[in-house]
């Protein structure tokens, strides 16, 4: 009995740490946004402000993620275990908001999350940085995993793939003008739902893709680089063919000209259906794709 | 065709930095006998280089590959995979087991006539001596210090007689390839089957009976048949 109650001591001293970092996400929201000083110490109306909600759980979300690939050994002794796990997740949720900082500094360097989300509640922002949240911790997700299963150097290694998946990530995101046949900075300012649906999408492709090239062991980091940056440049191969496939079979019409809905004060604008096609194309091409260059296994 | 340019350029990059930044490629290439010849890193006399196998890779561009094994009598053996041109390649499919090269102290040049392996060895006292057998006959038996070579050079329980070194002395005159008396050596020889296991042998698909296999597959927990696994 007493065995069972200390595991459950354990379990909730977890608990109450993930809370703490949490915690420490509340306070460090006024670093990342310095104008939002002071709102989240009043209460929080999720109902009011649908954007706020979207964009504060997709970082929460986020941080889950973030903290479901920790593995705790606790056969070296309690102080042992959380020290390495303390020290770890400390490192990670740092790398985690700098991370969303850059990302967001590309991305979205035209806006104000002060104005976008509390002022004008613009849920297509909120869906972008809902995508980034859950795009950088899934590669950061996988980085924990691809560094713990190499058995050393493992907080060295973290970082090295955090700085690599950032920077072709960083990368990747710019080519959201070639892929998408919509305007981003344009469609975001008029609150557009398809901007957001489209580049949730993309984003979540482009992580999908990264993450499963990143998800080697590491043996030497100069073979690594380039094992992933080839396996990159494959998927650029093979992910315009299988989006190609899927408009083929399903003999898609894309013409965003043709799916103009009625906007607000009667201007024309691109329909939230086009934006979830888009993303949606984008998430499954991008799935497809790492079948293709990551579960095929040669024989020789 | 703006995009059908830029997709074709990124599967030539793609093809391009395969090739070019392929690290773990550490196979040298050897277009024919001289340019192995002159490799000085791999030939320390004397040498004798006997092909173990040969194979290509690759289904619409292929690469030409010889697995050889150096057998360098004053430093360490080592089997080696070399890539090489398709005539040299085509050249040497009946040699597999074969010597294909020896180089011999203070000779300048090498002898390619293909021979039996341990041709270099047989008859030079320095290695080993004939034994008389009680049938009369004559063997070529290795000094203990070198016990090792038959194993290396594929003889098995073989034992080549002084009728069989005067024959690879007649053929390595002639400059003749000579595969034994009874074809025992080269590609097809019965010696060379049974003591050199070739790649294409070890690669080649297991063969699952598909009866078997769709039993497998569709197995419920707890089944006999998964059981006896």
């Amino acid at each position: 009995m007493n065995e069972i109650i200390d595991k459950l001591i354990i379990r909730i001293f977890l608990l109450v740490f993930i809370c703490v970092i949490i915690v420490l996400y509340k306070y460090s929201h006024f670093l990342l946004y310095p104008s939002s000083k002071g709102q989240f110490l009043k209460r929080f109306y999720p109902s009011k402000n649908p954007a706020e909600t979207v964009h504060l759980f997709g970082r929460i979300l986020g941080l889950g993620l973030l903290f479901s690939q920790f593995q705790i050994y606790l056969m070296d002794g309690f102080f042992y275990a959380f020290f390495d796990f303390f020290i770890t997740a400390v490192i990670t949720y740092t790398l985690y908001l700098v991370a969303l900082y850059i990302m967001e500094s590309i991305a979205l360097y035209n806006f104000e999350y002060n104005d976008e989300i509390s002022k004008k509640k613009n849920m297509a922002y909120a869906l972008v940085t809902m995508a980034h949240a859950l795009g950088v911790a899934h590669l950061l997700q996988v980085s924990i995993n691809v560094s713990t299963e190499s058995g050393r150097h493992v907080i060295i290694l973290i970082i090295f793939l955090w700085l690599f998946t950032v920077v072709i990530i960083g990368f990747a995101s710019k080519t959201f003008k070639i892929i998408s046949k919509l305007h981003f900075n344009q469609l975001l300012v008029q609150k557009n739902l398809a901007i957001g649906f489209s580049y949730l999408g993309f984003f979540l492709g482009w992580t999908i893709i990264v993450a499963s090239a990143i998800n080697l062991p590491i043996g030497d980091i100069k073979n690594y680089g380039i094992q992933v940056i080839l396996k990159i440049l494959l998927s650029l191969i093979i992910f315009p063919l299988f989006r190609w496939a899927l408009i083929y079979i399903f003999k898609i019409e894309q013409d965003p000209e043709e799916v103009q809905a009625e906007g607000a004060m009667g201007i024309r604008t691109i329909s939230t259906g086009y934006g979830i096609y888009e993303g949606i194309i984008q998430l499954t091409s991008a799935y497809l794709t790492t079948v293709i260059t990551g579960n095929i296994h040669f024989s020789f | 065709m703006g995009k059908i340019s830029l997709y074709v350029l990124l599967i030539l990059i793609y093809l391009g930095l395969s090739k070019s930044l392929k690290t773990d490629e550490k196979r040298f290439y050897y277009k024919n006998y001289e340019s192995l010849d002159q490799s000085t890193s791999l030939l320390r006399p004397p040498t004798s280089l006997i092909l173990l196998d040969s194979y290509s890779e690759g289904l619409i561009l292929k690469t030409y590959l010889l697995k050889i094994r150096l057998i360098r009598v004053f430093s360490d053996n080592k089997d080696i995979t070399i890539k090489t041109s398709h005539e040299f390649w085509k050249k040497n499919a009946p040699n597999i087991g074969m010597s294909i090269l020896r180089l011999d102290e203070g000779h300048p040049k090498a002898e390619i006539t293909p021979l039996p392996p341990g041709s270099y060895f047989i008859g030079s006292f320095t290695f080993g001596s004939w034994r008389l057998l009680n049938s009369g006959k004559r063997v070529w038996k290795f000094h203990r210090s070198y016990r090792d070579l038959p194993e290396l050079l594929g003889w098995g329980k073989w034992q080549p007689t002084k009728d069989f070194y005067k024959k690879i002395l007649i053929h390595r005159e002639q400059k003749l390839p000579f595969y034994g008396p009874n074809d025992e050596f080269g590609t097809k020889g019965s010696i060379t089957k049974a003591n050199f296991k070739r790649s294409k042998e070890l690669r080649k698909f297991k063969k699952e009976n598909f009866l078997l296999h769709l039993t497998k597959l569709f197995s419920l927990p707890g089944n006999a048949g998964e059981q006896n696994e």
